[in-house]
């Protein structure tokens, strides 16, 4: 596709281009069951799509804004944004801690807003939900957590970066406010490719893509929120266009049920072997959480973790990629320190085992090397 | 590079990246005298940056934003969405009418200075300069216009896109409040790598990037201007890295093996003058800039219809001709109307010559 668009530029920006776009935001659409192709469109990545939603909210004094601490880095750095702002918007930060179980997350959802949620005429509530989270790389019941956002008129802001490719997303059925996804983490395509979803219902409500290009419609007209898209600066559309053979390589590979169930199987092999190999445990014991990805504690004790440095997670990362050419998130999260091992189709359990044994002696030395440093 | 990414993206992410942007940063500080690294970032588009400019200026009630009519239409449709919202500046287009003197143009801005910036304690005005404008391909006085803002406190944003390789920047000499230019455009780098310019002093009022990531500082906290671009969410970084030298030649070694920068420019200009004329001759038309004096790289030619015969075309008819230049003819130049006249852009580079145009 590089060299087609290479060898005649012009022709397929002025002419080839909105065709091939149109057939990879439908094939998106009908992945995803969204009612209509124009409800989605191509963001470079899901950062830039939640940043997109919130600056078309244009939230203003008074109005609140629910995250949760288990957001990802950017999209809390982007909720501080907006409180850091005028007008200023309250915002509410829900605490998660796992281990846990759905239940309690719903529930805790629920509380939260009978608790907090104190609202005038005209205030608007937002709340920005992970399908999937990061660190942890735990699913969300987050079509439930949607659910109530509607029940209490709370605009549903669905952070879903690692969903489309890891689990069935299904926008008739979820109905949430706006989601967005990245193609490029678990759908195969190039990198960086991600789809902004917006019901017809909110169109109006984005007139502002950003950049602003020649899509741009001056109020009262209509947002054309699918034409918008279309041309926003000149940008490599590579990535975007890789969506067409990536979804056609998955159902070569035998489908969507088939990866998935590959994927999840090794993951909850892999972090098991992986726990016995650390000595420690999965922080999901009954498989409540775990699509591709698993979280498993590190062999390091809440005392050992004061005397390591506070930035050990990447000293681990740094080692694990330099002497042993692997990879597998390591992050804190509620005074212990975890890691995070995803599960892909190339590769098997013996590689959870060897990022295991990586692990292990990396703690091992870190430990050594604290401990003989006092 | 885009292999060495792929087969280690961790390795690469993690460890590698920041040490390669900040050589593609110091390189292109240093090709547009840029006074410290810091003062370049990179944004994938020319209008991506010139949006996050006016994003952070915050323009309130009262405050002047002044655009041509000659502007990118991206950058007039964003000059409309700032006119459009609450709170709104007050938008003042300024009209220029080519065939024209850079003298004319210059005293066209004074002028409409004088005239209509009316301005009360607090009121900020803002100006958004095109370096060279894209319809017509020609190169305005942009420096003494920037310094024709600083005379008249109004705050210079230049949409230089086309200008990195294709004319000298000099930042200390011109010193514009914010500049930005597309390196994919004549720089030769891989699609899609712009630069964004800020000098130091105007940092502080560049808190906020698009998207907001995770180098984002709250208030009172010093904003770290290089440091918030470092990372903006997962992108391909093979066309900012495709800037600097590497094992393959990239883009600014080529540029030098080619002869430099000099070198490049003088074909081009040449080119450019001569393949203008060559194209006139055969429309029997003319040139817009008959005394080369808005010429660089590109070369606007009159194209044969008269004005009865335009009131009788599609309205669309500049877009016909590009299908037709590209379905038919496997080449392409720029078609656009001005001034109630319809024209066309070349554009001259080192792989064409005359027969081309």
């Amino acid at each position: 596709m590089t060299l087609k668009i290479e060898s005649k530029p012009d022709h397929f920006f002025r002419i080839d281009l909105y065709g091939y776009m149109k057939a990879v935001r439908e094939s998106l659409a009908t992945f995803i069951n969204a009612a209509h192709t124009d409800e989605v469109v191509m963001v470079s990545n899901a950062t830039h799509g939640i940043n997109v939603i919130l600056h078309n909210l244009q939230l203003k004094e008074g109005d609140i804004l629910i995250g949760f601490n288990t957001t990802y880095v950017a999209i809390s750095s982007t909720l501080r944004r907006y409180a850091d702002a005028t007008p200023t918007p309250q915002l509410q930060i829900i605490t998660l801690t796992f281990p846990t179980t759905p239940e309690a997350i719903t529930s805790t959802f629920r509380r939260h807003i009978e608790q907090n949620v104190k609202r005038t005429a005209g205030t608007r509530v937002v709340a920005l939900i992970d399908a999937i989270i990061s660190n942890p790389g735990a699913l969300l019941p987050w079509e439930e957590l949607v659910q109530i956002c509607k029940e209490n008129g709370i605009v549903s802001v669905v952070d879903a970066a690692h969903a489309i490719g890891q689990i069935p997303l299904d926008m008739q059925r979820a109905d949430p406010d706006y989601l967005v996804s990245n193609c490029h983490k678990w759908l195969y395509t190039k990198r960086s490719s991600s789809i902004l979803y917006t019901p017809k219902r909110n169109h109006q409500s984005m007139r502002w893509t950003f950049p602003i290009s020649i899509g741009y419609t001056s109020p009262p007209n209509e947002v054309k929120f699918a034409e918008q898209y279309e041309w926003l600066g000149t940008i490599d559309y590579a990535p975007y266009l890789s969506v067409i053979p990536a979804l056609q390589f998955r159902k070569e590979l035998g489908g969507e049920d088939r990866i998935r169930s590959y994927c999840h199987g090794l993951a909850r092999e892999g972090g098991s072997k992986m726990a016995e190999i650390l000595g420690t445990e999965l922080m999901d014991k009954d498989d409540k959480f775990t699509a591709n990805m698993v979280d498993v504690l590190l062999p390091l004790s809440e005392e050992e973790i004061k005397i390591l440095p506070s930035d050990a997670p990447d000293i681990i990362h740094t080692r694990l990629l330099e002497n042993w050419h692997c990879m597998s998130a390591v992050y804190k999260h509620n005074g212990k320190i975890w890691t995070r091992a995803s599960a892909q189709i190339w590769i098997e359990v013996s590689d959870f085992e060897y990022v295991a044994r990586a692990l292990a002696t990396i703690c091992r030395d870190l430990v050594q090397e604290a401990t003989g440093s006092q």
